[in-house]
């Protein structure tokens, strides 16, 4: 699979092209945008699902999302196993 | 259990994503609100779906400069996840849609390219299914593929820009700003792009794999 790798190469670069200025740009933009952590409703007009994150009911969400995601994973792990047994069986 | 590397990347990008995506912080953005979360799912489909498809057409083009069956086949496979990706990039953009811009289809440039864009690509799926021939079915798929590539880029990223839109960076606006400008949200969402698409590529290998195995399989038997 060269492709793949050629590929996977491309696109982090890609990721490190736009994520390494993005680090350098934090200091300068902190200042600039809406503080998100603070409680006070006044310093934000703008509805956010912030009850729900501070009853930490937020973490439920994710651990649903997270048992679904490593469960489609798990899925295609075993369907990966399976097709290299029979890959290894074909060539003997 | 052994897997290759970037397999576990993948599964590494795409749990950084669900955890990231839900608790990190987001701009707070009026209309949109937590919604903006969604550019960690949505979004992704479609940046998958375009590399995923570039894979196909570039084995397209390695299938009509050297005609070995497996190019033919990674082609063909990589045609059927960018669709899967896209027809999921769709879906989400019109639930997504629904909630914000009030419909589900607001005939939208960008909504408009991207059907025509996919009905291009289930036409190939057609195309491939009328060959009785083997070699006549590569040779003629590869190049409708071609055409089916080249016709996407401006649906998707020309002509969406030359007309108002309501996606942003459309419209006149330059490339990607008014979310992506904040770093909060590139610091998931270009880790999420990776993951997914690198999770279409593990489809794609897999599909392969499987059907080179059945091409074996048949020749022997």
């Amino acid at each position: 699979m060269k492709m793949h790798k050629w590929l996977l190469v491309l696109l982090l670069t890609w990721a490190a092209g736009f994520s390494g200025p993005a680090v350098a740009q934090t200091t300068s933009e902190a200042t600039s945008t809406v503080e998100y952590s603070s409680q006070a409703p006044a310093s934000s007009s703008i509805e956010m699902a912030d009850m729900m994150r501070r009853d930490g009911k937020i973490y439920i969400v994710v651990a649903v999302l997270v048992s679904v995601l490593l469960g489609v994973l798990l899925y295609l792990i075993s369907l990966d196993k399976k097709i290299g047994r029979l890959e290894r069986e074909l060539r003997q | 259990m052994k897997l290759t590397w970037w397999k576990w990347l993948t599964i590494a990008l795409l749990l950084y994503t669900v955890v990231g995506g839900m608790l990190t912080e987001v701009p707070r953005l009026a209309i949109l609100n937590e919604t903006i979360r969604n550019l960690y799912f949505h979004v992704p489909m479609w940046f998958g779906m375009i590399l995923i498809l570039l894979v196909s057409v570039i084995y397209s083009i390695k299938y009509l400069r050297n005609p070995l069956s497996r190019h033919d086949i990674i082609a063909h496979e990589a045609a059927k996840v960018g669709i899967l990706f896209g027809v999921l990039g769709i879906i989400t953009g019109m639930e997504w849609a629904r909630f914000t811009w009030g419909e589900f289809w607001s005939n939208d440039p960008k909504q408009n390219g991207s059907a025509i864009g996919l009905l291009i690509y289930f036409a190939y799926l057609i195309l491939r299914g009328s060959f009785q021939d083997h070699q006549q079915r590569a040779r003629i798929s590869a190049v409708y593929n071609i055409f089916a590539f080249a016709a996407l880029i401006p649906l998707l990223f020309i002509l969406p820009r030359l007309t108002d839109s309501l996606h942003p960076g459309n419209g006149g606006n330059p490339g990607f700003n008014a979310y992506d400008l904040d770093s909060r949200l590139r610091a998931v969402f270009y880790p999420a792009v990776l993951g997914w698409t690198l999770l279409g590529v593990w489809m794609v290998h897999l599909r392969t794999r499987l059907e080179v195995l059945k091409q074996r399989f048949y020749e022997n038997a």
